[in-house]
């Protein structure tokens, strides 16, 4: 009988099963070292996530465990951080448990995960996962005329790693909905009422609306408008014109922010900045202050015949503190071609004051060459340079790294970074190096195994277009990533 | 007999994990702000989903070359379909950017990458192939020169 019932038990939770599908993926990250100025020894440490998946038609079921095992007691953890429930039809998008959500360009509400980043504060010095979401409930309804959103949740404060209590790490509840009505191929119009409530606080309630559209052939434009209701001096504006003649393409966009974080950092109002790929310049991206930030953005972008294209940017962001006015400025060229078959390279050139950070003329530049060595080996050399004066100062930052494709599975380089940022360099020393070789294995695109050996300069980094700070790392670091 | 059930629920899930994933449908916006799925666009005996960002140069970089194997195999049945992955500091540059490139496949945009991290992609860009039962048949991750001849290769595999 205990046969029969197991039998049936087997098939009953199997059958449904082998009609579905199980997904997943893993991230082991083991490190050994530390802090290059840390004065402890270096020590051992191994980072887990894994995600399980299981579709069973429309609907989908997730799981995610995390762990941070080390020697220190407070910072280790084995947490199931997230579980989800969504139904997804072509009208229907229904989620419960942990979900992100962007809503118009995120100028009241932007969760997101940032894929395959590990976040390490310095205070805390536990690991984890990039991500920030809501915990709670959401429902779409969708037409090819109009949609409409409600949703209610917990947000996660990820400045707070899971070694803190769920109810430490999410304080404040959003409850919001939001609706777009598409009249024509000329005029869209969205609005969204969101209410925040933090433990012990008052409740705050933004009301945002936005109209879009294409004015002509070739011409889009976005506004977009928030305001909180509780304090009348609170709101956000942002304006985009985007289009393109024959192959030129261009971009206009126009913000306006005052006092308009909301709760611990829910939204990300667009930043209207370049992120650039280059290591000097994105460690120097600029990085939007919603409390009080006005400025605008232009982009030009024409690809000249198939293997050429020439990028041109230039931003400008005021920030008013008191009685002082920081006004940063960008102007960044990209060119980027191919001398012949197989030789590919991109140089850029870019320009920038940066008083806020009390960086004055600014300038990088650098020159990346992707070169076809035969069969399938590449050599990719990449020079960058940066020089700034802070306070009467000259600062130097410079990038060199060499690397290997030996084939389509095999990559290694070395990295040799170097500066005079008196913030950085040992005192007595006039400058400060950087030296590490990445390895990367990548069999097929189910397993990626990575190997980190030497010094890894940390600082600002910008990814996904969110802006974090990375710490800097001495030591080995293996990361081996699987999908199933 | 609980050991051999053991076993036989092992081989299943095991079954069950080797199976490929499949693509179920989905609807985005795309760059004309029009509601569109999956199961609209999708090729009669392929589909090629390429997930993208204007921000990532190679991404730009193969859409011309994805733009011809998309010319030159719609006629046997091919469907491609362009996910951006732009987030709100650089999805209004998604619409233009696709119409210099000369872009003719049909381009959705994905502001939270919903579809692309559900398939727990983590590279861009990411192209997949996607036979007539929904199922991923191959994957490709990042694009360099001469990528897109490998493409069109499995493309001409595939359709045989």
């Amino acid at each position: 009988m205990r046969i029969l019932v197991s039998l049936v038990f087997l098939i009953s939770a199997c059958v449904p099963l082998a009609f579905g599908q199980f997904s997943g993926v893993n991230v082991a990250e083991v490190q050994f070292g530390k802090l290059p100025n840390e004065a402890a020894d270096p020590f051992p440490s191994l980072y887990d996530r894994a995600v399980l998946n299981y579709r069973y038609g429309k609907l989908k079921a997730s799981a995610t465990i995390e762990q941070y095992q080390v020697k220190y007691e407070d910072r280790r953890y084995f947490d199931l951080s997230q579980l989800r429930l969504g139904y997804k039809t072509k009208h229907w998008d229904i989620k419960l448990g942990n979900f992100y959500e962007t809503i118009g360009r995120g100028m009241a509400i932007r969760s997101f995960e940032i894929p395959a980043s590990i976040l390490e504060d310095i205070g805390f010095r536990s690991r984890s996962y990039f991500h920030r979401d809501i915990l709670g409930g959401s429902a779409a309804y969708q037409t090819k005329k109009w949609k409409v959103q409600l949703l209610h949740g917990e947000i996660l404060n990820n400045l707070l790693p899971p070694t803190f209590d769920r109810s430490d790490r999410r304080t404040e509840t959003v409850s919001g909905m939001t609706g777009s009505y598409k009249i024509s191929q000329r005029i869209k119009l969205g609005a969204n009422l969101i209410n925040i409530k933090e433990d012990n606080l008052s409740a705050r309630q933004i009301a945002g609306g936005s109209v879009s559209g294409d004015i002509a052939n070739g011409l889009s434009y976005y506004v977009e408008y928030a305001h909180s209701f509780s304090q009348a001096n609170d709101y956000a504006l942002y304006a985009g014109l985007t289009g393109y003649v024959g192959e030129l393409t261009y971009n206009v966009e126009y913000k306006k922010y005052e006092n308009f974080i909301i709760g611990s950092g829910l939204n990300e109002p667009p930043a209207l900045i370049k992120q650039h790929t280059y290591k000097v310049l994105n460690r120097s991206t600029h990085v939007t202050n919603p409390l009080n930030e006005e400025g605008y953005q232009i982009d030009l972008y024409y690809p000249v015949g198939e293997s050429s294209s020439i990028n041109f940017n230039h931003a400008l962001a005021a920030n008013t503190f008191g009685a002082t006015n920081f006004i940063f400025r960008e102007l960044f060229a990209e060119w980027s071609s191919s001398l012949r078959e197989g030789l590919d390279y991109k140089i850029f050139l870019d320009y920038a004051q940066d008083p806020f950070k009390g960086e004055a003329d600014r300038w990088s530049t650098g020159l990346y060459v992707d070169l076809a060595l035969g069969g399938e080996m590449r050599l990719l050399p990449e020079v960058e340079y940066q020089r700034f004066n802070r306070f009467g100062s000259a600062v130097n930052n410079q990038s060199y790294s060499l690397g290997l494709h030996l084939d389509k599975t095999f990559f290694v380089s070395v990295i040799l970074e170097t500066t005079t940022d008196p913030f950085l360099v040992d005192t007595g020393e006039s400058s400060r190096a950087y030296l590490g070789s990445n390895i990367r294995f990548k069999p097929n695109y189910k397993n990626t195994f990575q190997l980190f050996l030497g010094e890894r300069r940390g600082g600002p980094l910008c990814n996904a277009g969110v802006c974090y700070e990375i710490l800097d790392f001495k030591g080995i670091e293996t990361r081996w990533t699987v999908r199933f | 007999m609980s050991k051999y059930l053991y076993c036989a629920s092992l081989v299943l899930c095991a079954y069950v994990a080797m199976t490929a994933q499949t693509v179920s449908d989905f609807s985005l916006e795309d760059i004309d702000g029009e509601l569109v799925s999956y199961e609209e666009l999708k090729g009669e005996q392929l589909t090629v989903i390429d997930f993208w960002a204007t921000w990532c140069k190679p991404c730009t970089k193969a859409m011309p070359k994805l733009n011809k194997i998309y010319e030159e195999y719609q006629v046997d049945g091919l469907n491609m379909i362009g996910i951006s992955c732009d987030g709100p500091r650089s999805i209004a540059k998604v619409k233009p950017v696709a119409k210099s490139l000369g872009v003719d496949y049909a381009i959705l945009k994905d502001i939270d990458c919903e579809v692309m991290n559900s398939f727990q992609f983590q590279a861009f860009p990411t192209l997949i192939i996607v036979d007539q039962d929904d199922e991923i048949v191959w994957v490709h991750e990042g694009f360099s020169s001469g990528d897109e001849e490998l493409i069109a290769e499995h493309i001409r595999e595939l359709l045989k």
